[in-house]
């Protein structure tokens, strides 16, 4: 079923003290393109990615990605 | 223009100066026909091999160029490769199997019909060019457009 992943990195980053892409990349291991591209919601990270993301900030997957059917 | 973006685009470039260069070359020489007789498929060889090693060559070089220009731009110069990188290279190295396993078909099918072996070795050859620049347009788009898996 196509859907729209979306999530809410940049401003879990803001709460973070203006964590930079930069310090979120170097935490989970992928560059900061990838974090670029996926708070663009140009990726969808892997379902690890995801979690560890989350893990980065502390909070549950659901509040960092969300997912809504067309 | 990110870091990756710029790298393979300058790939993509790179490939095609140093086919144009190597193929004005080689249609020289077949014309001429250095690539016929006894030692024509040997003399070929040794050309295609020059010309692997010229396009190593120019790759590394240019990717020396861009990572110190990208560098006192101050941009991202990221040279590991995470997930996404690994999803793009093989979506990538897919469609150049693709380009390449039609090439090389299609040399075959040019042997059936009679055409020579050196028709053949540059049928083959055309097929990992092209596909090597399918790749880069590939990765390009990738990494510009963004996809899903």
């Amino acid at each position: 079923m196509a859907g729209t992943l979306t999530n809410t990195i940049r401003r879990l980053r803001f709460d973070a003290g203006e964590m930079t892409q930069k310090e979120l990349a170097d935490r989970v291991g992928v560059s900061r393109q990838t974090i670029v591209a996926i708070e663009a919601a140009k990726y969808a990270p892997s379902l690890e990615l995801a979690f560890q993301i989350a893990h980065a900030f502390g909070r549950p997957i659901g509040e960092v990605f969300q997912w809504s059917p067309k | 223009m990110s870091f990756q973006e710029g790298k393979y685009l300058t790939s993509f470039v790179t490939i095609l100066v140093v086919t144009i260069a190597y193929a004005r070359r080689a249609l020289a020489r077949w014309e001429a026909g250095d690539f016929d007789g006894d030692h024509g498929l040997a003399a070929l060889g040794a050309s295609v091999l020059w010309f692997i090693g010229a396009l190593i060559l120019a790759g590394i070089a240019t990717q020396i160029v861009l990572s110190i220009l990208s560098g006192i731009a101050g941009g991202d110069v990221e040279y590991g490769e995470d997930e996404r990188d690994r999803l793009i290279e093989q979506r990538a190295m897919n469609a150049a199997f693709i380009v390449l396993s039609v090439a090389f078909v299609g040399a075959m099918i040019g042997l059936v019909l009679g055409q020579g072996a050196v028709h053949a070795v540059f049928t083959i050859l055309s097929g990992f060019i092209l596909g090597g620049l399918v790749a880069d347009v590939w990765r390009f788009v990738l990494y510009r457009r963004g996809f899903r898996i």
